[in-house]
């Protein structure tokens, strides 16, 4: 972008914020000095877009009439109460823990917004204090993370600008209204409203194929109230029965298992084994135990056992003639 | 490169912050102590309706060398005649978004005191930028015992070895290492530290440490490598090639695991440990139909053999 733009759109951003009342396109064109360099007939289109700029960047322009009776030509303004971030009394050691956060990002879509969130803390006078950090033990530029990069970044454009998007996920054409976005086990998933089916879905960022493309005009939804990305991260734990088995476990092994049950005192069938009551989800129980091999031993109850040896008798098949 | 988003910033960040170096703005913005330059002299054009003599914004850049250069590096920058423009832009949505979700990562590798701190700076973000914008992104890692990140971040700072009980894999280890640092990798929070017994340096992961104390031995003073800055997964060399036929409840693995290549219900993998790959034949079942090499399941054929000896030793009190 050329630095003669640049100019000029501080210089609106600065017209606009420093008026209490509308100003008329006419006004503008007055104000802004470098408007005088655009061609007459060029301007209401120069005007559209930088209009549309400011709007691209967050910057809240008002549209309205300063008298309700003769509403003949429509004003703008940027009321400053919604420009401007509010006091955030951030104590030293709060701000040095802010820091310390946003610094973990290295180079990936959200270093950038998050080095700006961060001058912005700044600017309002929260500042840090990095010496005083390092000592906390936590590396600086150690926060690293696999997106599928230019799907998320395309995602984080419609959530800015509140578009809407379109992608292709598992072969079908979707359009989302992205509302939250929620990061579990290395998995990205962007969560809102499913256009076409008018339902709340979830889809996992790096099943998206291709590269999405933002669709109509910005500022087209509005986050309901009330949504948080936590709840949908909740929304992903497993909720499967579960129940209680006593296992033998030899000693140091399969300690997944082994953490989450209750050592006994009753004597194993082995001196390097020792008996545990651990609780299982049942989806999962049988393929948790028999990949321990013979680390882990289903003492009771019966079923479970018996569906872990009929399990152990497949595998051992491998080396015969499986079908 | 101009950008409109950090012009406006700049503005308020000289205005509040008076004394304020060309070479601090740098740092603190990411970019070049040229680009601040570049930038205040755009500001420097600009201001009030009019944009005459005295109605721009001032732009003063205090020079320890007697430079003529108006504009040179190094300087102390004083902005003024700018009242408008005092306080930044809200947080936008990608900036609340990006800021937040840092703010839950650091939380999974912070100490009780820094998680403290993590915790009141959010409460306070939110009342600032709303509470919707703070709901927007959501990470969720786990960082296992906050008394365990106490015990790591005090050996740190002192410059102490640490006792682990570290649950791996397949087994429980006892190392002693001297630690270096926390950090988040692939969404998953580390420690790197030096494992004496291995002579070198090692990563763990901090949900499967079960146990740390620090020990009155002093750690030796050591240059900690980066952290690589590719994939783990990916950068494990392959020993072997696999490929499996699985029933369609069993296609997870292809999303889970790295795979080569995945046609239908025949997936691709490349393994890395023989060991890794008899758990997860083991961990399947039936659910795999179909092994080439076949060779590949001998260790898991092995080993479920080694299972149902056990089970054949024992009698079990009840009947099915």
């Amino acid at each position: 972008m050329s630095s003669a733009k640049q100019e000029r759109l501080v210089n609106l951003t600065i017209c606009l914020l420093s008026s209490r009342r509308f100003l008329t396109k006419d006004e503008i064109r007055r104000a802004v000095t470098n408007y005088r360099d655009v061609a007459p007939d060029a301007f209401d289109r120069t005007f559209e877009r930088d209009k549309a700029e400011l709007r691209a960047k967050g910057i809240p322009i008002e549209t309205g009439n300063n008298d309700a009776y003769f509403a003949d030509e429509i004003g703008y303004r940027i009321p400053r109460a919604d420009f401007e971030l509010p006091a955030v009394d951030l104590t030293p050691a709060e701000a040095t823990a802010v820091a310390l956060a946003a610094s973990l990002w290295q180079q990936q879509t959200l270093a950038e917004p998050t080095r700006l969130a961060l001058a912005k803390l700044r600017a309002i006078g929260a500042n840090p204090d990095l010496d005083r950090a390092a000592a906390l033990g936590l590396a600086e530029g150690g926060l690293q993370l696999t997106l599928p990069d230019e799907v998320f970044s395309a995602f984080l454009k419609a959530y800015t600008a509140s578009q809407r998007i379109r992608f292709c996920y598992r072969g079908q054409l979707r359009t989302l209204e992205p509302w939250v976005f929620t990061m579990r086990h290395n998995a990205w998933y962007a969560n809102g409203l499913d256009v076409d089916k008018n339902e709340r879905r979830s889809f996992r960022l790096n099943r998206v194929e291709g590269t999405p493309t933002l669709l109509g005009a910005p500022g087209a939804f509005v986050v309901p109230d009330g949504v948080s990305a936590r709840d949908v991260a909740a929304s992903f734990e497993p909720k499967g029965e579960r129940a209680v088995a006593r296992l033998a476990i030899r000693d140091e092994a399969a300690p997944h298992v082994r953490r989450r049950g209750v050592l006994l005192e009753d004597p194993s069938p082995w001196p390097d084994y020792r008996l545990y009551d651990v609780e299982l989800d049942l989806l999962d129980a049988v393929g948790e135990i028999a990949s321990a091999g013979e680390d882990v031993v289903v003492m009771a109850p019966a079923g479970l056992r018996d569906d872990v040896i009929e399990q152990l008798r497949y595998v051992a098949g491998w080396e015969g003639t499986h079908a | 490169m101009h950008d409109l988003r950090r012009l406006l910033v700049l503005v308020p960040y000289f205005q509040n912050n008076p004394g304020r170096t060309t070479a601090e703005a740098a740092q603190d913005f990411g970019i070049s102590e040229k680009q601040v330059l570049q930038d205040l002299k755009l500001l420097y054009m600009c201001g009030l309706p009019g944009q005459g003599g005295g109605d721009i914004i001032d732009v003063e850049i205090i020079s320890a060398s007697d430079d003529d250069d108006e504009f040179a590096a190094g300087g102390e920058v004083r902005i003024t005649n700018a009242d408008y423009l005092t306080r930044p832009l809200r947080l936008t949505p990608d900036e609340a978004l990006s800021l937040i979700l840092a703010l839950d990562f650091a939380q999974d590798i912070a100490s009780t005191a820094l998680a403290a701190n993590l915790a009141s700076a959010r409460d306070k973000l939110r009342a600032a930028v709303g509470e919707k914008a703070l709901e927007a992104g959501a990470a969720i890692t786990a960082g296992g015992d906050p008394q365990i990140r106490d015990a790591i971040a005090s050996a740190c700072a002192q410059r102490r070895q640490l006792q682990l009980t570290f649950d791996g894999q397949q087994r429980t280890s006892r190392p002693v290492v001297e630690p270096a640092r926390m950090f988040v990798r692939d969404g998953y929070p580390y420690l790197q530290a030096y494992s004496l017994e291995r002579d070198d340096w090692r990563y763990y992961r901090l949900d499967r440490i079960a146990e740390a104390t620090v020990l009155d031995i002093a750690a030796t003073v050591r240059e900690v490598p980066a952290i690589d800055d590719i994939s783990w997964a990916e950068a494990l060399p392959i020993v072997d090639e696999v490929e499996l036929t699985v029933l369609p409840q069993a296609r997870w693995i292809a999303e889970y695991y790295p795979t080569l290549d995945v046609r239908g219900d025949t997936i691709r993998l490349g393994i890395a440990s023989a060991a890794w790959f008899a758990t997860l034949v083991l961990r399947l079942g039936a659910d795999v139909t179909d092994i080439q090499p076949r060779d590949a399941a001998g260790v898991a054929a092995d080993q479920a053999r080694a299972a149902l000896a056990r089970y054949a030793s024992v009698t079990f009190g009840e009947s099915a």
